[in-house]
């Protein structure tokens, strides 16, 4: 017999009919199913760790002298208390962001870093911005939609770059 | 469908410019996002935070989003909500937009929503972090998004000083968020794999290469509808350029798996798939009272019928409207008052008769 290829659930009038047909159309009552969702949370990465780097007595007497809290504190709720609790427990952060991002070395956009500087499109496609803004204000719809226009086709012009390079990269 | 004149967002605001339906795939995919999480390096995480502290995160934040003026997605009516001031239906109804976490919802107290571009820009405050960067954009459209959040972000990093560490990169109140803070992700209808039975192999494989999926309205929710939330698991090592171009590779993939399964459906079950969304049609059409359930199933095989051709056309702005306005707390807005289950499963069917009319004008 052809294999099942097609399997659907049909509700009518609060009647559930479910259907698995082969290449030949072959019909079959059985039993609805549907993806179900499973997600890992924080916890289980906490609880997988396992104990070594949780019973260190340094770390679990410390406290962050910036808020007060302790890394057990941290344990309990997966939630660190302020940003100097990075600091405060930075080996034990080290190791767990490595098992939860497979890296502990940020590699992105940098806290100084501006994106780069407004390119000459980008500085047009400000301007028009505005321009669409007072016209709109202004009550010339015409004016507003000639720049809508404008301003949709150099947005669409440049669709792609980024996503592109990053693509190249991968 | 007309925003009601007293709409917490504004008529014109809103925060529902996705549901135009405009940009590639919009059959396949609702929208795309992507949010930055930040928090301010002065002020202590929500764990320990003061409320006091909270009001100045906001007033930091409003401050420097008065500064956000003629960047991409910032254009239009602007808007900022303390979710303190609304009554809790339309607490609601921001989720039902997407436009607020149920985490927001929770600690309502503090957070607030600002809003510009017609939701294309939200700065979420005081959610799980001090600041959500969020670019919601119609149809599958990752570049735009990134262009958004991620000007967004440079103009208020030059303003407010983010909490930053020189190997962990930003940082955040969750370490599973730490790094870029960076979630992409798109809201995608995948019927013809769940229908082949294909799904879980889709989402196995996602698992296997950084990427996870949740149910509509995000975190914890189950999925409905066959609609899909995919996204990046992990925010460190992998700049955001390739985080993103990650996801935008693979959603490719599975766009194209989705139209396979659904050239397999043609060939192999044509009858069978035509009775099916014509009857979903005939139901969504002419019913006189509806489950939220039952409504998401008859839709998503609207949309599958509509995409595959085998319906009249309906447009994907239509069809975007009815996942919007077919909400409870949507229903309970048109409506001026709480309802039963019963009233709602009326109001809804209403609702959806009187959407599917206008398409026809």
């Amino acid at each position: 017999m052809a294999k099942a290829t097609v399997h659907f659930t049909q509700i009518v009038n609060d009647e559930t009919e479910t259907y698995h047909l082969c290449q030949t159309c072959a019909q079959k009552r059985g039993l609805k199913t549907g993806p179900t969702e499973t997600q890992a949370p924080l916890s289980d990465f906490l609880s997988e760790m396992g104990a070594p780097i949780f019973t260190k007595a340094t770390s679990a007497n410390v406290s962050c002298p910036r808020c007060g809290c302790t890394f057990r504190q941290f344990r309990k709720t997966g939630r660190l208390g302020c940003a100097h609790c990075y600091s405060t427990f930075e080996q034990e952060m080290s190791t767990l962001l490595r098992k939860i991002h497979g890296s502990n070395e940020h590699v992105g956009i940098t806290q100084e870093e501006a994106i780069g500087p407004l390119s000459e499109e980008e500085a047009h496609l400000l301007t028009l911005r505005r321009q669409l803004r007072q016209a709109v204000e202004r009550e010339e719809y015409e004016r507003a939609a000639e720049l809508r226009d404008a301003i949709t086709q150099l947005e669409d012009e440049r669709r792609g770059a980024v996503v592109q390079r990053g693509e190249e990269r991968l | 469908m007309r925003l009601p004149d007293d709409d917490p967002l504004g008529p014109v605001a809103g925060g529902i410019a996705w549901i135009t339906g405009e940009g590639p795939h919009s059959d396949i995919i609702l929208s795309t996002r992507i949010r930055l999480a930040r928090n301010l390096e002065r002020f202590p995480f929500r764990e320990t935070i003061t409320s006091a502290q909270q009001e100045l995160v906001t007033e930091d934040v409003v401050g420097a989003f008065a500064e956000l003026e003629d960047l991409p997605g910032s254009e239009g009516a602007r808007q900022l909500v303390r979710l303190a001031d609304l009554p809790e239906a339309e607490t609601t109804l921001l989720l039902e937009r997407h436009l607020v976490s149920r985490e927001m919802i929770k600690f309502r107290a503090a957070s607030a929503l600002m809003i510009s571009g017609g939701g294309r820009l939200a700065l979420l405050v005081n959610e799980e972090d001090h600041l959500r960067i969020q670019a919601l954009t119609p149809g599958f459209q990752l570049e735009t998004a990134w262009q958004i959040a991620s000007r967004a972000e440079e103009v208020l990093r030059r303003r407010v000083k983010f909490a930053y560490h020189h190997r962990f990169g930003f940082l955040t109140s969750c370490p599973t968020n730490t790094g870029t803070g960076l979630r992409a992700s798109v809201l995608i209808h995948l019927p013809g794999l769940v229908l082949t039975r294909e799904i879980h192999k889709v989402l196995q494989g996602l698992a296997q290469i950084g990427l996870t999926f949740r149910g509509l309205y995000g975190e914890g929710s189950d999925v409905i509808g066959n609609y899909f939330q995919i996204s990046n698991q992990t925010t460190l090592g992998k700049s955001e350029e390739e985080l993103v171009g990650h996801l935008a590779q693979i959603t490719r993939q599975v766009i194209e798996y989705e139209e396979n399964a659904r050239q397999v459906l043609a060939r192999d079950a044509l009858d069978e798939i035509e009775d099916k969304v014509w009857r979903a049609y005939g139901l969504l059409r002419y019913a006189r009272s509806i489950s939220f359930d039952e409504m998401m199933n008859l839709l998503s095989a609207v949309r599958l019928g509509v995409s595959m051709k085998l319906l009249p056309e309906i447009r994907v702005s239509t069809l975007n409207e009815l996942l919007l306005w077919t909400q409870t707390a949507h229903l309970e807005k048109r409506a001026g008052r709480s309802l039963v289950k019963r009233e709602r499963e009326i109001e809804r069917a209403r609702t959806i008769r009187e959407i599917l009319e206008s398409d026809d004008e």
